[in-house]
């Protein structure tokens, strides 16, 4: 395997560059997508939709349906509002719909705002140890004036930049930066959507600092908390690695 | 217990979390890297939509403690193949045009250079045109873009290597027959 790779000509770099940034989507197609995706799931075999796809065409708006189908309640509220019934009419091959209709209602409930800037983000220090049980905090960032709904995208986005930089520290064998990371996301968001997350990157982070006795003991934590986390095989992967 | 749930290896709420972060956090990483793999805007939500059902259905799979754009694309890459090959897909939708011809203008606006970079990586195959993305363009490392994809990092090396070369060439020869 060669690594000599010969780089692009500045001139060619610059004409990749024009390519342009990461896009946002439109809300509404943000809310077709999302729409599409929970009706296939609903309707695969095993996927979720309690095994056969119902007898007749799906009718989320029916109560009893939903009832038995709680994440699907879940995903509607947070992102599509009532608006599901739309989108679980798909073409067999759960095309994306587009109706006119279907784009004013989705509109209308659409949830997720566009990401926030990376300035909301909330600025905490640093710090090089992470406790176990972080203690919660106020917070104060967040904007009194906006609705609810907006200010959860807000802050997810918030959240999710933190995270990010706590993965991206693990993958560069930064451990220390990726503890940093984690505590910061801990004292901003101690309840926050991606706790669980947090919770998983803290113990691979302690795993890749070699601190093996806090790792243990965050994992422990982590299992009792979580027991059927997805994140539970990585994590006892990673234990594993310790000596 | 919900779809999500029983299809994400016996999960529990945590995986309507994960899947809803995934969503909410790549989806424009997502709908943006379909566009850089050539998919018509047209197509682009009905593809977005198949990723993440793919995506859903492999959740267990994924690692959060990994950057999630490599494994993102593998999905993005595969359902642009499929795309591709499908028989009623027409050519120009694909970016099949020949370059041959040239740009009609030289490149001056935002517009214009996006259409040379579009029309540049048009002559990449899907497998090098995805390395050359992910490298080049979202900075992801050659480990992180072998394991995501769950191809040899040797081979990211060598697709690296000529995409940079054949994007390289079909620049010069668009910007060459414009001037």
């Amino acid at each position: 395997m060669s690594k000599d790779l010969e780089p692009l000509d500045p001139d060619v770099l610059a004409v990749l560059g024009q390519i342009g940034p990461i896009e946002d989507v439109p809300g509404a197609a943000r809310a077709r997508i999302l729409q599409a995706v929970v009706a296939r799931v609903a309707m695969v075999p095993g996927g979720g939709g309690g095994g056969a796809p119902p007898p007749t065409s799906p009718s989320p708006a029916s109560g009893s349906w939903i009832a038995r189908h709680p994440w699907i309640s879940l995903t509607a509220a947070l992102a599509v509002g009532g608006a599901l019934g739309a989108g679980a009419r798909g073409r067999p091959e759960n095309r994306v719909a587009r109706a006119p209709a279907d784009r004013s209602a989705v509109s209308a409930a659409s949830a997720s705002p566009p990401a926030a800037s990376a300035a909301w983000v909330p600025v905490a220090t640093p710090s090089a140890t992470m406790p176990p049980a972080p203690a919660p905090v106020t917070r104060q960032a967040t904007p009194q004036s906006a609705p609810p709904r907006e200010r959860t995208g807000q802050e997810l986005a918030a959240e999710s930049a933190i995270l990010d930089i706590a993965r991206t520290a693990i993958a560069r064998g930064e451990a220390d930066h990726a503890i940093a990371a984690v505590d910061r996301h801990a004292s901003t968001f101690p309840q926050g959507v991606l706790r669980e997350e947090r919770e998983a990157l803290g113990v691979k982070a302690l795993v890749l600092a070699g601190r093996a006795d806090d790792a243990r003991a965050r994992a422990a934590q982590f299992r009792a908390k979580y027991p059927e986390s997805l994140f539970l095989p990585a994590l006892d992967s990673a234990l594993r690695s310790l000596p | 217990m919900g779809a999500l749930q029983a299809s994400a290896s016996g999960g529990s709420a945590a995986s309507i979390e994960l899947f809803r972060s995934l969503f909410d956090r790549e989806l424009p990483y997502v709908w943006t890297t379909l566009r850089r793999l050539g998919i018509a805007e047209r197509d682009r939500e009905d593809l977005c939509h198949e990723v993440f059902f793919r995506v859903h259905q492999r959740l267990a799979t994924y690692d959060p403690s990994r950057p999630a754009k490599p494994w993102l694309c593998a999905f993005a890459v595969r359902v642009a193949s499929e795309h591709r090959r499908r028989a009623h897909v027409r050519s120009e939708d694909l970016g099949g045009e020949d370059d041959a011809a040239g740009l009609a203008v030289a490149p001056h606006t935002t517009s214009e250079h996006k259409e040379l970079v579009d029309r540049a990586l048009d002559a990449l195959d899907l497998d090098k045109r995805a390395v050359l993305v992910l490298h080049d363009l979202d900075g992801e490392t050659v480990p992180e873009i072998a394991r995501g994809l769950g191809v040899p990092e040797g081979t990211v090396y060598s697709r690296l290597r000529s995409a940079r070369m054949e994007f390289t060439a079909a620049v010069r020869r668009l910007t060459r027959r414009e001037g």
